[in-house]
């Protein structure tokens, strides 16, 4: 996937987590909405994002507090790349004070994602994230990335 | 990129504008049942999903708000 359009996506999937569902975006599938999932199209970009919207009970020690899951296939009508993206946040309440924590992990990959792994591999050196992070998946490479195995 | 002139062939703008939109309509269908067979499989990420900060995130995105 072209890098412009990696941006694209993971500035677009960001603001998501904020505003799981923006004006723009529309249930899908359109004829018989699925719980949670959107198709959300990007014409300047020429991109279409489709993700899923769920909110959890607390995972974190907080008991009030909730998880909001975005997960997100992405195509480029023009390029006909995709990839996968699943992103987890936990939304800490007001009163706990505490920041929003965001749970991040690449699920398998849509059609033809292009994404080599080194572009993770550079963020987890830059970044010190301590080998965890999310990942963009080659076509075929669903398996669970070697950084994120136990 | 060549190519020989009997590989040429040459239709109205219009039709090729016609063919490009349909393209586009055919991959973005394509890309709707990839999105529906991923999201009726996925179970989710597991609770042991690394976990970074909303800055952490946008650091490691390159993202500058």
């Amino acid at each position: 996937m072209p890098q412009p359009l990696r941006w694209t996506v993971q500035r677009t999937i960001f603001h998501l987590l904020d505003e799981p569902v923006p004006a723009l975006a529309d249930p899908f599938p359109s004829d018989d909405p699925l719980p949670g999932a959107y198709e959300l199209h990007l014409p300047a970009d020429d991109v279409t994002i489709w993700y899923t919207v769920t909110e959890h009970a607390a995972l974190a020690a907080d008991a009030s507090s909730r998880t909001a899951a975005v997960a997100a296939s992405v195509s480029r009508t023009t390029a006909a790349s995709a990839a996968c993206l699943q992103t987890r946040r936990i939304r800490s309440t007001a009163a706990s004070g505490c920041s929003p924590k965001f749970l991040c992990h690449a699920a398998g990959a849509a059609t033809d994602a292009e994404l080599p792994y080194g572009g993770v591999d550079r963020l987890r050196l830059r970044h010190g994230l301590g080998g965890r992070c999310v990942r963009w998946l080659k076509r075929g490479g669903e398996t669970v990335p070697r950084a994120m195995r136990r | 990129m060549s190519a020989e002139a009997s590989d040429l062939v040459s239709i109205p703008r219009a039709e090729l504008e016609a063919l490009k939109a349909e393209l586009k309509r055919l991959r973005r269908e394509v890309g709707r049942g990839v999105a529906m067979a991923r999201i009726q499989a996925d179970s989710g990420p597991g609770d042991d999903a690394p976990a970074f900060t909303r800055e952490e995130l946008a650091e490691a995105w390159g993202i500058r708000e």
